[in-house]
């Protein structure tokens, strides 16, 4: 296997993987500040777990620890099966299980009496005062087995059939798991998962052969759908007070362009029941309002520093497995973190997506802290030969 | 081959496009947006609590102190926040205050939807406490109950025309309430809070708070003894002789000051919205009417101040009948038949013929330059709303007619009785034309006083010795023996003038319709007041203004003479008489 070629940085010498985990503190920092003040203005809890707050803050510990222990870890064991030599199981492998995993919990929430629904959509599995949503997990499942399947040696990237198709089955299965519930992380997974396609060099004009199908679902059940369209449509006229769709998206903007004299960490007043969802979907508003447009600069500063250095993370990688984990993982957190910032700021139909790391909820924050670990654990890995001059430089100047 | 070198290129750029534009889009935003989105905000937010200023008092004098016209006390009311009540809770929440404490489930229902994009909706006014009590314990949030400012009147009908009204919602309607509002208006306080989006809308902080500023109170120089006097005798008269209304002004005729002024019929201010919109017009200064004889004495002196005549130049009166060429025949009043009279007698028996005689040789700019002086044609600028100017037609206008017929104050001349008793405080006093003055002062919620009114000399008319001369032998003698015997006091010399008016339209002159008028002072050595009572249309007992009005005006200069403790000037043997009566009663 190539892993036996590659050389393990240690991080110290890692400058990619220390700039990705910095970025991902201070967003995760800033996360935590923005949880507090938002949470500062809702009533007392009765139990200290049922503290958004709170529980934000030990989530952020946790992702912090996730995130080192899976830095240190050689990424290569997800493609490793335990039966190598056997024709059926060595597909079995931590990616597939991963997967599986979330197609399997995104599935059972359709059996009633499993699925916890929040605002009249099931989107949670409960364990007692933790919750956790499917998506999240079937989203980071998805990137990393596909990041498996379209770097095995074997595979002909350009051939249609046996790579395109299969590639697409899987995506397609996923998308369809999700869609019914959640039609933004359904759109997101499905833009992800093609990005990952495209950059593994499967013809991007094979993807053009979808656009038919995709469009005929997307007309037949939004546009033909007077109720769900005008939800759709209602981000263009965000101040007609009379369309209650465009509530939030005027919220959203009110408390973006009060940042102009930016209200202070706690003092915004937007957290104070006129924003929705204002912790998770509409944190990037509340930053603004709170800390006006240097903590929109700082915010998409350091998401923008993460993309780059994910870039060079990937362009570096010792191998393609490497090189697609850290490229998909790296799309598809900061397409994320785009979506939201669109819809903060009424360009993008309203729906439902956290900014990574600086949104509440712990499931996004585990999953994305695991993906950053692997994109540590990449940047972390060089080929011996390529690079042998610069892993050997490094001791001499340390 | 690891990646798909440009594909990837392509899309982590385009990503990285995305967030810088992004962010360029915030800011951008928050410049271009941010003013109207943040009072967007705040319209959302914020919750007005209006915190009324009470209006400025309106006082009038009394002999030493002064005492309240126009005052306000305080009152409960409702008010809504239709925003935060929801136009769809519109219907029901009417019905329920209007069960709690009337006001019309339909009117109420109708102020919401009026202002259904407010934050500020005043529903009920003027509820009682129990019915303060019956809205709290509707408990609807949106709806509150807040302390609100009403006028009252103490006195009733004294001085209603001159104070005129507020309405119940704290606007002026008329008369000094409305002349005087940019002072007497109180600045309304507000304070702002800030809630949270909930129904009830926590508070969260102080946005704004800006406290009331009451109005400024003033005192007029309206004195209220006088006053009542004047109102009583003027609605004696009106009774009386059934007329259509009466006027009447007193004036300290050595300052300016307006000791009382009033018409009926009155109107009570504390029931304005019952009052015909007539009665509430202070007719003393906004209805002209022709003076009639009322006129001659200006005429008369002006001619003796130029030097055109003296009190002895001899004019011939035609027997009572005068049938001129250039303005028709002019008679003198019933069973008059004058010869030829020296100017003091024909004002004394108040000859028109003799009038026109004077006018004839005096020639109309003449006549014209003397009403002018006398301040006749001009507003008097006192502080009332709705002057009128009177009328004093431009020369070119005037015809022969107007030769003889304006020195008996017919013509092209009309008057207010404030004109007319300004004027006439002018010879009272000596001559001395002053600006007629009802505001005394001006004082701020603090105490101090902004405004003192001051006598304002305006010229001269006529000379002291000329004046003087024609009261001790002209006005003086009116009452003794001429048209105003029937002023005649015992206890001061009055001096005076009748006059009686055919009152007229653009289509001449209605028959048997006279404005009956009587224009007096007192005392004659020393005059102090003037009162001017005009009776329009009389349609009983009498049209002469030497039975309407001359009575009542004496009647008035009595009181107000007494009042002012102004001494009996002659202690002669009626007084010595009743002393020893007195004494040999005991």
């Amino acid at each position: 296997m190539e892993g036996t070629k590659l050389q393990r940085l240690r991080l110290r010498d890692n400058l990619t993987g220390q700039g990705l985990i910095l970025a991902t503190l201070g967003l995760l920092a800033i996360g935590v500040i923005m949880i507090y003040s938002t949470y500062g203005a809702a009533r007392p809890a009765a139990n200290w777990y049922e503290r958004g707050d709170a529980r934000e803050a030990i989530f952020a510990a946790v992702a912090v620890l996730v995130m080192m222990l899976v830095g240190r870890a050689d990424y290569h064991f997800l493609a490793k099966s335990p039966w190598p030599n056997n024709r059926l199981l060595k597909h079995i492998t931590p990616a597939s299980l991963l997967l599986f995993l979330g197609l399997f919990t995104s599935a059972i929430l359709f059996i009633p009496g499993v699925g916890h629904s929040v605002g009249g959509r099931v989107r949670w599995i409960r364990f007692g005062p933790f919750g956790f949503q499917p998506p999240d997990l079937l989203k980071l499942g998805l990137m990393i087995w596909l990041a498996v399947y379209l770097s095995r040696p074997e595979r002909k990237m350009l051939s249609f059939w046996r790579t395109f198709v299969p590639a697409m089955l899987v995506i397609g299965i996923s998308d369809l798991l999700v869609v019914t519930q959640n039609f933004s992380n359904a759109a997101l997974i499905g833009l992800a998962a093609a990005a990952l396609v495209i950059m593994a060099g499967v013809r991007w004009w094979y993807l053009l052969l979808l656009v038919p199908l995709v469009g005929a679902a997307f007309y037949k059940e939004v546009v033909h759908v007077p109720a769900r369209w005008s939800r759709i449509t209602a981000f263009v006229h965000p101040y007609d007070t009379s369309d209650p769709n465009a509530y939030q998206a005027r919220q959203a903007l009110i408390a973006s362009a009060t940042g102009v004299n930016p209200a202070g960490l706690g003092g915004g007043m937007s957290k104070r029941g006129f924003l929705p969802e204002c912790s998770t979907d509409f944190v990037y508003s509340v930053v603004c309002e709170e800390m006006g447009a240097a903590g929109a600069a700082l915010v998409t500063g350091l998401l923008l520093t993460w993309l780059i250095l994910a870039r060079k993370a990937a362009l570096r990688a010792g191998d393609s497995l490497g090189a697609l984990l850290a490229a998909g993982v790296g799309f598809a957190i900061i397409l994320q973190a785009v979506l939201h910032i669109a819809v903060n700021m009424a360009l993008f139909p309203t729906t439902g997506q956290p900014l990574p790391f600086v949104s509440s909820g712990g499931t996004a924050l585990l999953t994305n802290s695991a993906a950053i670990g692997l994109l540590v654990s990449v940047s972390s890995r060089r080929r011996h030969e390529g690079a042998a001059d610069a892993v050997e430089a490094l001791p001499a100047t340390a | 081959m690891k990646l798909a070198k440009w594909q990837f290129e392509c899309l982590i750029w385009t990503l990285a496009v995305c967030l810088v534009a992004m962010v360029i889009y915030t800011v951008a935003f928050q410049y271009r947006d941010g003013r109207e989105l943040t009072q967007m905000a705040k319209r959302q937010q914020n919750r007005v609590i209006p915190l009324p200023g009470k209006p400025g008092d309106i006082f009038g004098r009394t002999k030493n102190s002064v005492g309240l016209l126009a005052g306000s006390h305080q009152i409960s009311g409702v008010y809504a926040d239709p925003q935060k009540l929801g136009e769809e809770n519109f219907a029901d929440t009417a019905r329920k205050i209007a069960d709690a404490c009337g006001g019309g489930e339909e009117r109420i229902s109708q102020l919401l939807q009026d202002r259904k994009e407010k934050r500020f909706a005043f529903l009920v006014h003027d509820i009682t406490p129990e019915q303060v009590q019956a809205i709290v314990k509707l408990n609807i949030p949106g709806v509150q109950v807040t302390q609100e400012w009403r006028r009252h009147y103490p006195n009733g009908k004294l001085a209603g025309q001159v104070l005129g009204f507020r309405r119940i919602d704290g606007e002026a309607g008329s008369g000094m309430e409305l002349h005087a509002d940019k002072y007497l208006k109180p600045v309304d306080g507000v304070k702002v809070l800030r809630c949270d989006a909930s129904r009830r809308g926590r508070y969260i902080e102080l946005d704004e708070y800006r406290p009331p500023v009451d109005g400024r109170s003033m005192v007029l120089t309206i004195d209220m003894n006088i006053q009542e006097y004047l109102e009583k005798a003027i609605t004696a008269s009106y009774e009386k002789f059934a007329a259509q209304s009466v006027m009447g002004v007193v004036m300290d005729c050595n300052t300016g000051e307006v000791l009382a002024i009033a018409s009926v019929p009155d109107f009570d201010p504390n029931q304005y919205s019952i009052a015909k919109p007539e009665n509430m017009r202070l007719r003393s200064v906004t209805d002209p009417y022709e003076p009639g004889s009322t006129f001659k004495p200006f005429i008369a002196l002006g001619a003796v101040e130029m030097g055109k005549a003296t009190l002895n130049s001899k004019f011939f009166c035609c027997n009572g009948l005068f049938a001129s060429p250039k303005a028709g025949i002019i008679r003198d009043a019933p069973g008059e038949r004058f010869g030829e009279m020296p100017l003091g007698e024909i004002v004394v028996f108040s000859s028109n013929i003799g009038m026109a005689k004077l006018g004839e040789s005096l020639g109309n700019p003449t006549l014209h330059k003397i009403a002018k002086e006398f301040g006749f044609g001009h507003p008097t600028g006192i502080d009332l709303p709705g002057e009128d100017n009177g009328r004093l037609s431009p020369l070119s206008k005037w015809t022969s007619y107007d030769t003889y017929r304006l020195p008996f104050g017919q013509g092209q001349i009309m008057v207010t009785c404030l004109q007319l008793a300004n004027a006439f405080s002018a010879i009272a006093n000596g001559g001395m034309l002053y600006q007629p003055r009802i505001v005394d002062r001006i004082i701020a919620p603090d105490g101090q006083v902004v405004y003192q009114s001051q006598p304002t000399k305006l010229h001269r008319v006529i000379d002291t010795s000329v004046a003087r001369q024609f009261i001790d032998e002209v006005l003086t003698q009116v009452v003794e023996r001429g048209t105003g015997k029937k002023a005649h006091s015992d206890h001061w010399q009055l001096l005076g003038k009748t006059g009686t008016a055919q009152i007229g339209t653009p289509h001449g002159y209605i028959d048997r319709a006279f404005t009956g008028s009587f224009m007096g002072a007192g005392p004659a050595t020393n005059p102090q007041v003037v009162c001017v009572i005009s009776v329009y249309h009389p349609t009983k007992d009498g049209h002469f203004g030497g039975t309407v009005a001359a009575p009542y005006v004496k009647e008035v200069i009595e009181k107000t003479l007494a009042y002012l403790d102004v001494p009996p000037d002659q202690v002669d043997d009626d007084v010595k008489t009743d002393g020893t009566t007195a004494d040999a009663g005991n």
